[in-house]
């Protein structure tokens, strides 16, 4: 046996346990939204049950509104995205390309709204929201969302935009271009790798906030698909578990695929700074 | 093509000067090279000319036309970057065409213009390449090619070659000159590389600390600097120097230098006790007999080939010698060295001012 | 750009960021602020300035003293948990070894599953009678009874903190990554020649150079899990009897169940400043961090970000 292999091996054994708790819960959820609602609790417990019922998923569709709230946590999502985006590329540009006036102070702002978590602010911006008439309105969160992943784009933007070399820009200026087609033509088509990056991260972390979304939101047609989800499952005498397994597989599968193609940017984003 | 006037030209960073009051006129057609150390203000001088960094105060003007508040685009130059500044989402023929492109000129004029440069420059066959997939050599004539289809006004170089192996750069060296001769565009070329200012240039500036040292053609700066920087900094390997004081002996003067040595000055050259440096190329030394001239003793010996250079050690400062014929010395062997009298450059030691 | 830009340019750039930064990050603290000092009504309506009459009942509340108690512990348990768990996962992650992407994927997993859907799962998961959990461990004949997890406060609170190790290890483990494949392969090549072996390297080379980002993933984490709501409020609401309340979901509670406001208000701005105090740490270690990686770069290179801060921002959205 090569070294590597039994390196794997071993680094295979000392990683298992942890692989199983992790995988444990996919498991639970799989098992659980494919069992017939009368084998839910069967005594004793077991992982087996007669046979696989998909309609579990069409039952639970049609009955929990899962559609409904698919459809607010995509808008609300997209829309945040969307924003965070447009506000956070100018401002990632002038912290990479300009020295100003007041760009510590900005910065040092950066980071701290950072460590402000929504659940700390959350009373005052529902009073917020109360007082702007948007409580029960999808864009309450829209632009919640937006400005909490503020500076993450921000930061995440201005790291790449520093390994763009300004002679690129300087060079098409030179050859003739405004700033705007500067921008346009040269800088924005480079950057592009950064930005679907960035809006990736700020989607998920949309999709998968919950505090403000179960707050900001009081009428279950505008609820949000973690909201619906554990409102399945919050203050009631009856859980249909069946249905709260399928909902969550088909709320967390989508995400986690494509974080699984996503994550290996994210390391290298980490190291990125140090290693060049 | 155009000439280009540096009036008065002053760099401020906050307070910090970086240049200070530069003065130089550039004829149309000529190839002027800016040299000096890292931190001369030789980069910044040409940012200033193509519209990249702001201009403190005084005036560049490019055909006569004062550009100080033109901007870049406008200025009608082209510019070949250190690291080339290759677009790469480009190909290279859009790398090439992106300017006529933007000058909105019709696409066959632009594959036309493209065509010639790359026909110019050997680029044919790479046209269709992203810049990723070229060696260094490559993306340099890319780089040049951008600037080649423009037929702007001047020709600006931040040093190009400093990025390539020794052998490309040599080679590149060659080929600029040449395009040069060929196109006869004005070009400001800067490099901190002495040999690549000496080979190229039709006149140097040589620059220190946000000041011009001397202004000349190559070979006026190569037997005449006008001060020990200069002196110092052109020609490889460089200058040697020894000090003393001037003394009156008879109708001649001579040179004593620290450690008591004496050493016979040309006519007319020096006054009497003054403080002086005495400078002589490695190339102009020749071997003496025992007793006559400066007795060096041999430290390390680098034949090149052509040449033998003896690096020595003289009243305990390091002296070079360049001989042609193969002199088989030792370390550690005292040999004795004699300056060419027609050759000697005397330079007043405080001011560092030569001495004519 | 400089040439051709004017002075405002940059501001103007920066100003919709900060304006919308401003309207839903900073106005909401003066909020908390004014609110915390005001005789709040069951419904909500402000009465007038009460002076410090809210935080007087905030301290005099023996309920505050214990969701704090218990947010110390969740802290200190879930961060010390996730660290030690995830410096030899890191170090295994950033070895060659067969299957070494998948390994990564599968750690990283956690991370991309909202909280609220995890604890949703693993509520169920933990179901006395039927969750799948005693189902596995009565197959192994580990127990032969079925358990109530989360019946009583104390297991309940340490099912929770496990949990809350488990979701942290992906950050963590991340911020390790970016740490170890930042390290210089020449340190350990000029060690292997010196002859040092696997645990010199580890202490005399490997730890020393991660400090700087050990100490971020401390303090970061802090920050994440001392705000944590989702997987306390899933699985037991700070319940049976406020055994697993921490002050998130006590604070919670107060506002959006017993609609005390000027109580939560006062809780709101007393996080606020603990919050603050850490995040001047951070600050403090990420400067640290920056010089010992910006030593061997050009002074050109200085003024770019350490891209460690990134992770941080991408993890603290997670806490909600």
């Amino acid at each position: 046996m090569s070294p590597k292999t039994k390196k794997s091996i071993l680094y295979w054994i000392l990683l298992s346990p942890l692989v199983v708790v992790i995988l444990f819960p996919f498991a639970v959820m799989f098992v659980t939204a494919v069992r017939p609602r009368d084998e839910l609790f069967t005594y004793p417990p077991t992982w087996t049950f007669s046979h696989f019922v998909w309609q579990n998923f069409v039952d639970m569709w049609n009955v929990t509104n899962f559609g409904g709230a698919l459809l607010n946590s995509l808008y609300i999502s997209s829309a945040a995205t969307l924003i965070a985006l447009v506000l956070s590329i100018p401002a990632a540009y002038a912290l990479s390309r300009f020295r100003f006036r007041g760009q510590g102070v900005y910065r040092q702002f950066l980071l701290i709204t950072q460590m402000m978590s929504p659940i700390v602010l959350v009373l005052g911006l529902f009073r917020l929201m109360v007082s702007l008439g948007m409580v029960n309105n999808l864009n309450s969160l829209v632009i919640t969302y937006a400005a909490f992943n503020l500076a993450f784009n921000i930061w995440m933007l201005q790291s790449y935009f520093n390994t763009i070399p300004r002679e690129l820009e300087e060079a098409s200026w030179i050859d003739g271009a405004t700033a705007f087609a500067s921008l346009v033509k040269v800088f924005l088509p480079l950057a592009v790798p950064a930005m679907v990056v960035t809006g990736i991260f700020t989607f998920i972390n949309s999709w998968n906030e919950f505090v403000l979304a179960l707050t900001m939101i009081r009428q279950s047609d505008q609820y949000t698909l973690p909201v619906q989800i554990y409102a399945q499952v919050a203050g009631r005498y009856q859980i249909e578990w069946h249905h709260v397994m399928a909902a969550t597989v088909l709320a967390t599968v989508p995400i986690a695929i494509i974080f699984s193609f996503l994550q290996r940017y994210l390391i290298r984003g980490m190291a990125l700074g140090a290693v060049k | 093509m155009a000439s280009v006037e540096i009036r008065n030209i002053e760099k401020r960073f906050a307070n910090i000067s970086v240049i200070q009051g530069i003065n130089v006129d550039i004829a149309d057609h000529e190839f002027v090279v800016l040299v000096g150390p890292s931190g001369c203000g030789k980069s910044t001088l040409l940012r200033m000319i193509a519209g990249l960094e702001p201009i403190s105060s005084g005036e560049i003007a490019i055909g006569g036309r004062v550009i100080n508040n033109v901007a870049p685009r406008d200025r009608d130059i082209a510019m070949v970057f250190q690291n080339y500044a290759l677009y790469p989402h480009m190909s290279v023929f859009d790398n090439m065409a992106f300017s006529l492109k933007l000058r909105r000129q019709p696409p066959e004029e632009i594959k036309r213009k493209v065509a010639e440069a790359a026909d110019i420059l050997n680029l044919g066959s790479y046209l269709n390449r992203s810049p990723r997939q070229l060696s260094g050599g490559q993306r340099q004539r890319v780089a040049m090619g951008r600037a080649l289809v423009r037929d702007a006004q001047v020709f600006l170089y931040d040093e190009p070659l400093s990025n390539l192996d020794a052998k490309l750069r040599v080679l590149m060296r060659t080929e600029i000159k040449s395009l040069h001769q060929r196109l006869g565009t004005t070009s400001v070329y800067v490099t901190h590389d002495q040999i690549e200012a000496m080979t190229m240039a039709d006149r140097i500036v040589v620059m220190q600390s946000g000041r011009i040292e001397q202004v000349g053609s190559p070979l006026e700066l190569y037997d005449e600097p006008a001060n020990l920087f200069v002196a110092g900094f052109i020609g490889s390997p460089s200058m040697n120097f020894v000090s003393g004081t001037v003394e009156r002996t008879g109708p001649r003067r001579t040179l004593v230098a620290s450690d008591g040595t004496r050493l016979l000055l040309p006519e007319g050259r020096g006054m009497p006790d003054q403080s002086v440096v005495l400078g002589i190329r490695p190339e102009h030394l020749r071997l003496a007999a025992p007793g006559d001239g400066l007795a060096a003793v041999v430290e390390v010996v680098e034949p090149t080939g052509p040449n033998i250079e003896v690096i020595t050690s003289v009243a305990g400062a390091r002296f070079c010698a360049v001989f042609n014929d193969r002199h088989p010395f030792r370390p550690g062997e005292t040999i004795y060295l004699a300056p060419q009298p027609d050759k000697i450059h005397l330079f007043d030691a405080t001011s560092g001012r030569r001495l004519v | 750009m400089k040439a051709i830009a004017l002075r405002s340019t940059p501001l103007l750039m920066i100003l919709p960021s900060l304006a919308l930064a401003l309207l839903i990050i900073g106005y909401p603290i003066i909020d908390l602020a004014w609110t915390s000092m005001q005789e709040v009504s069951r419904f909500g309506q402000l009465r007038g300035f009460d002076g410090f009459k809210n935080y007087a009942d905030v301290l005099a509340d023996p309920v505050f003293y214990s969701s704090l108690w218990h947010t110390v512990i969740w802290t200190v348990a879930v961060v010390g948990g996730t660290l030690l768990i995830s410096l030899p996962i890191s170090i295994i992650l950033n070895d060659e070894f067969h299957g070494r992407g998948l390994a990564r994927v599968i750690i990283m997993l956690p991370w991309s599953i909202s909280l609220t859907m995890s604890a949703v799962v693993w509520r169920w998961a933990l179901n006395g009678r039927a969750g799948l959990l005693n189902a596995s461990l009565m197959d192994l004949h580990v127990i032969s009874q079925p358990i109530e997890w989360l019946a009583t406060a104390p297991l309940a609170f340490t099912v929770e903190i496990l949990i809350g190790i488990l979701v942290s290890i992906p950050f963590t483990t991340t911020i390790f990554l970016g740490g170890l494949s930042s390290l210089p392969m020449d340190a350990y090549e000029a060690a292997v020649v010196d002859g040092a072996r696997r645990w010199d390297m580890f202490r005399h080379i490997t730890l020393p150079l991660m400090k700087p980002f050990i100490n971020i993933a401390i303090v970061l984490n802090v920050i994440y899990v001392f705000n944590s709501l989702p997987i306390i409020w899933v699985m037991t609401e700070g319940g049976p009897a406020n055994g697993t309340d921490i002050l998130v979901t006590y604070l919670y509670k107060l506002a959006f169940r017993f609609g005390a406001l000027g109580k939560a208000s006062a809780i709101s701005l007393i996080m606020f400043l603990m919050l603050l105090v850490v995040t001047s740490i951070y600050v403090v270690l990420v400067m640290r961090a920056e010089k010992e990686v910006t030593t061997d770069k050009t002074l050109e290179e200085a003024d770019e970000e350490p891209l460690v801060i990134i992770g941080s921002l991408a993890e603290a959205k997670e806490a909600a």
